[in-house]
């Protein structure tokens, strides 16, 4: 199996406060790697520093044997990176199928802005037309995929919270990537809606041939899904493993399962 | 001919404002320097025409596009720096300042006292089809995945970038289209008044501009389109002394913020259906039926 992702000696700190200290793992292509630790442990940051939304005090990330640190947000996406926001991210105003459609157009380009100006007529089909009207049906299939298509032409904002969760990852999925990251895609939701969700997780990654890397607290949706977890506390390396390996790693109980399992 | 005079100043006052919704409204950074463009295009377009004879529908493409190349002059160094947006606004107003203070001091726009004797171009027929014309591509650009890319802009930048777009490019591509539409409007003005003068762009102007958005409705066409005419018409209407026009305009914006904090038409835009749409939401109570941008 060759290597989706590789972290080398990771770090960052805000000022003083040192989030991620000196990280280093792999993830393999198409398995789904979980990465947990207690609140604050420096998870979200990780993938911040994955996605170019922050750039690392130290070391290196590497995708598929090319070095894409410090590139910024929109160049890595366009590599085959995709993440979905633990405070959800949403364009709240738009639609759950603009939403989607918006994420379409970075790997479906329908048309050139010289046929937006000059070659969209009123009530005469064309290019433009046909582009945005094949866009929608694209987007509805992303919908379908994670089962939202009744709430297509419902305002973001307004969903559910269980369904914006799922919207993400829909709009995550019509950048077409290869690696998917998912932080805490399961927040807010019971056994039930959480154990619904690593069934999705897990078709859409079948489905789609992905490779996955996640963030969850629900311990159950973790060690049901995930082919490897990768533990930190306190922004360092705690342990690393397969989820047997893990929950019996007394090291993980005491920092981690032994303070009682967060739900949030 | 009064009335003509009012209609051309309206749709003239429509088309930079239309403009400056696609940025300000669309990508959600405020310009207090936009007469700076129309002073760009008024000038180009005068210059074009009476010194160097340049028929005048050449001269009004010339002057849209040189108010965009204008704009990449401020554009292109403020907005790579992703600058938070208060200080792309002060940036803004001080690039107006400096244009003026260009434009006075340049022999080929005759400096302080300004080109006069300007041919009359800009007739209602002319004004309207050029009018038309913006509005069209206008709500093309806003409607297609370029104006998707500034709505998510405005929406959420970070997951914007997330979804692949440019951050920079979206915003000066908006920043662009938005200072050569302000270009034309100050052609046309240039040609309408027959008259410019330095002193007729100021940051007095530039914030008329930018209210007239914010009163119509960020993220709308129609809305700021709406709101020119109103911030043309009721001054004229009332026949307010010059001096207390600033003052009926405050009033007029106060009590659109205070009535409609979203503007005139809000995320929306003015539409047979959307209209058809609310009176039967009247009917049936229900309260949530236009569409979003
Ligand atoms: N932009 C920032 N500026 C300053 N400190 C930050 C910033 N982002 C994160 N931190 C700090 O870095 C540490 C790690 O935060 P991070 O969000 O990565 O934790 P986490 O593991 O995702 O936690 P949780 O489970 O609560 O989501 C925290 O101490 C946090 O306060
Ligand atoms: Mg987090």
């Amino acid at each position: 199996m060759s290597i989706s992702l590789e972290i080398k000696n990771l770090s960052k700190s805000f000022g003083g406060i040192v989030a991620v200290e000196d990280l280093t793992f792999n993830i393999k292509s198409g398995e789904i790697m979980g990465i947990i630790g207690p609140n604050g442990a420096g998870k979200t940051t990780v993938f911040n520093l994955i996605t170019g939304v922050y750039q690392p005090t130290r070391g290196q990330v590497i995708y598929k044997g090319q070095d894409i640190t410090g590139r910024p947000p929109d160049e890595i996406v366009k590599l085959g990176i995709a993440r979905t926001f633990q405070n959800i991210r949403l364009f709240k105003n738009l639609s759950a199928l603009e939403n989607v459609v918006t994420a379409l157009d970075l790997k479906n380009p329908m048309y050139n802005l010289a046929s937006t100006f000059f070659l969209n007529w009123p009530f005469i089909p064309g290019k433009v037309k046909r582009g945005e009207k094949e866009l929608r049906q694209k987007a509805m299939h992303y919908l379908e995929l994670v089962g939202i298509a009744d709430y297509a032409y419902k305002q973001a904002s307004a969903m559910p919270y269980g369904l914006q969760r799922k919207l993400e990852i829909a709009r995550a999925l019509a950048l077409e990537p290869e690696l998917l990251l998912l932080d805490e895609p399961a927040a807010g939701m019971n056994p039930e809606e959480s154990m619904e969700l690593s069934h999705l997780i897990r078709d859409i990654q079948q489905k789609l041939n992905l490779t996955v890397f996640l963030i969850e607290h629900h311990m159950d949706l973790v060690m049901e899904i995930c082919d490897h977890l990768y533990v930190i506390n306190f922004g360092r390396e705690l342990a690393e493993g397969n989820p047997e390996e893990i929950q019996a790693n007394p090291a993980v109980l005491k920092a981690y399962l032994g303070e009682g399992r967060k739900g949030a | 001919m009064y009335i003509q005079g009012i209609l051309i100043l309206c749709m003239i006052n429509a088309i930079s404002a239309v403009g400056l919704a696609v940025f300000t409204g669309f990508t959600g950074l405020m310009s207090l320097g936009h007469a700076a463009f129309m002073a760009v295009g008024a000038y180009t377009c005068a210059i074009a025409t009476k010194t160097f004879g340049i028929p005048f529908f050449i001269a009004l493409p010339m002057a849209a596009l040189m108010a965009g190349l204008v704009s990449l002059v401020i554009g292109i160094p403020t907005l790579r720096a992703k600058l938070r947006s208060d200080y792309f606004t002060i940036a803004t107003l001080g690039f107006g300042e400096a244009m003026r203070v260009l434009l006075e001091n340049l022999p080929i726009t005759n400096g302080a006292r300004g080109m006069a004797g300007l041919a009359r171009f800009s007739v209602l027929p002319t004004v309207f089809l050029i009018f038309v014309i913006v509005v069209f591509f206008t709500k093309n650009f806003i409607f297609s995945r370029y104006g998707r890319m500034a709505i998510a802009i405005r929406e959420d930048h970070i997951a914007a970038e997330m979804a692949g777009i440019n951050l920079f490019q979206v915003r000066l591509r908006s920043l662009f289209f938005s200072a050569a539409c302000a270009g034309i409007g100050g052609a046309l003005m240039a040609h309408h008044i027959r008259f410019i003068q330095p002193n007729m762009f100021t940051n007095v102007q530039s914030t008329l501009l930018t209210a007239t958005v914010v009163a119509g409705g960020m993220g709308s066409i129609t809305g700021p389109i709406i709101a020119a005419f109103i911030f043309v018409m009721v001054p004229e209407v009332l026949r307010v002394a010059e001096m207390w026009r600033l003052v009926a305009y405050g009033a007029l914006l106060v009590a659109i913020m205070v009535l409609r904090p979203q503007g005139i038409m809000g995320y929306r835009e003015f539409s047979i259906n959307g209209i058809i749409r609310y009176f039967r939401n009247l009917g049936t109570k229900q309260d949530k039926g236009g569409t979003v941008s």
